[in-house]
């Protein structure tokens, strides 16, 4: 299940014989779910690994990386606002 | 990937600031007097904002939509008054989906069933989250391994409680799964102990 | 390149306006380090991969004793070779015999044991795998290439609480001479999930 071979294919790194992702924003998306579950659940997989069962459920046909995407958007959402001191810094 | 850097925060003014931020708490002392909501209302109606509203609306906005929400879901204002006062579109949070668990009940730290234990996954279809796969409920297997204690998902997903129960590999047969008379072919399943009951 | 001489990047997708999106709502709250992405990236793309599997199974092969633990208690003998981490917190590996072919999957996400074989592939996480591996594996195994006497006994792990699985495969006959290294160089990222066989 290869996708079609482009010029910009070229460019992305290749370990283990397949391109480990298929364009940046999935590395992206990837590592922000990782700097979420870091520094924002201390280290805790659970509640990110449950968005996205719920987000695959909720639309099995759509790719993994956008039920990602939408799992880490979810997720996001749970974190508590900041106030307006802290985006102001002040 | 080039960074995108911080959104492009700037308050034109200070005052700016300070009269939306004086706006949006006086909304969420009125409402939440006014329905008897808790903070954790408030949390939830921002978690069921659509997420494109979300991302791209200010923490001002989020506390807004939130009041506002809570007021049309307890019968404070109508949607569409809102929106003949705002002038257009206002757009809401979306509607509550599982309810919360009002008691996680105790940690289960002994397990109740060990290896070569027949058990059946209770035939239950949780409204909210749960680990327990569709294709195993009802069926009966073997368990062919005992594993550690971890946090029921079902339970944690609808809030700060937190049950905590052995974890098993149960062992089904396709056949027994499938009915479809396939031989040689075993399924196992990591189910949580709470999944399961005696046959 | 426009005509005007500037270089004007094609306009980003949906998902990757959303992407950044996100991206720029969680560095504001001070979520991402700075080098974070760069760097978690960077591991995934070329230092936690199948590579580490392998010297895993490699190991199991030339020593018994590493074997035996490694079967009975899979998270410390892999921590024995230095490698762990997310994902790879609860092991257990299951041993590939001449009667017994064992395969993995998770029907709800994408569980994955990543300390050994890095992120899964694509077919791994998409619907059909994950449905059908539980439902036909005698045909599926098949159809991906990983043809099976009729009387071997197939062992499905669905990956469906905290247990990340690994496949041990069978060692391939006239590998007696080679060395653990070039052991390890045998051993395939499918074989260790159990979609193919050495």
């Amino acid at each position: 299940m290869s996708t079609p071979l482009s010029l910009s294919d070229l460019d992305l790194p290749r370990r283990n014989g397949e391109l480990v992702f298929d364009a940046p924003w999935q590395s992206t998306a990837f590592a922000l779910a990782a700097a979420v579950v870091e520094h924002a659940f201390g280290g805790d997989r659970e509640p990110f690994r449950q968005q996205l069962i719920k987000a695959i459920a909720a639309d099995p046909g759509r790719p993994y990386w956008e039920s990602w995407t939408a799992a880490l958007e979810a997720l996001v959402q749970t974190l508590p606002d900041p106030g307006p001191a802290a985006v102001s810094g002040g | 990937m080039q960074g995108f850097g911080a959104v492009g925060h700037s308050p034109a003014e200070p005052a700016f600031h300070d009269r939306w931020e004086a706006v949006a708490r006086a909304l969420v002392v009125a409402v939440s007097s006014a329905v008897e909501a808790s903070g954790g209302e408030f949390r939830h109606s921002i978690e069921r904002m659509e997420p494109g509203h979300y991302l791209t609306s200010s923490y001002y906005e989020h506390w807004l939509t939130a009041a506002a929400t809570l007021a049309v879901e307890h019968g404070l204002v109508t949607r569409s008054e809102l929106e003949v006062r705002a002038g257009g579109r206002f757009p809401l949070s979306g509607p509550v989906l599982a309810p919360p668990v009002a008691d996680a009940g105790p940690d289960i730290d002994e397990p109740r069933f060990g290896p070569g234990d027949r058990v059946r996954v209770r035939d239950w279809h949780p409204p909210g989250h749960t680990r327990c796969p569709r294709y195993v409920r009802g069926k009966t297997g073997v368990v062919v391994r005992v594993d550690g204690v971890h946090s029921v998902p079902d339970v944690e997903a609808h809030g700060a409680a937190r049950r905590r129960e052995p974890t098993y590999s149960v062992k089904f047969d396709a056949a027994d799964l499938w009915g479809d008379g396939q031989r040689g072919v075993s399924v196992h399943a990591d189910l949580w102990d709470s999944y399961l009951e005696r046959p | 390149m426009s005509v005007d001489g500037h270089h004007h990047p094609a306009p980003m997708s949906p998902v990757e306006q959303r992407v950044a999106a996100l991206q720029a709502l969680l560095i504001e709250r001070g979520l991402v380090p700075e080098g974070f992405i760069e760097e978690i990236t960077h591991r995934y793309e070329s230092e936690i991969g199948p590579m580490n599997g392998a010297k895993v199974v490699a190991r199991a092969w030339v020593d018994p004793g590493y074997k035996q633990r490694l079967l009975a208690e899979g998270t410390a003998a892999i921590a024995e070779l230095g490698l762990g981490g997310a994902e790879g917190d609860h092991m257990v590996v299951v041993e590939n015999t001449p009667a017994v072919h064992n395969v993995i999957v998770c029907t709800l996400c994408s569980c994955y044991p990543w300390p050994v074989l890095g992120l899964p592939p694509a077919w791994y996480k998409d619907a059909p795998y994950r449905a059908r591996m539980v439902r036909e594996p005698r045909t599926l195994l098949a159809e991906m290439g990983c043809q099976l006497p009729g009387d071997t006994e197939i062992r499905v792990w669905d990956s469906s609480a905290e247990v990340r699985y690994l496949v041990l495969p069978e060692r391939p006959p006239g590998t007696e001479g080679m060395t653990e290294a070039e052991l390890a160089g045998l051993v395939t990222r499918d074989s260790m999930i159990g979609v193919a066989r050495l």
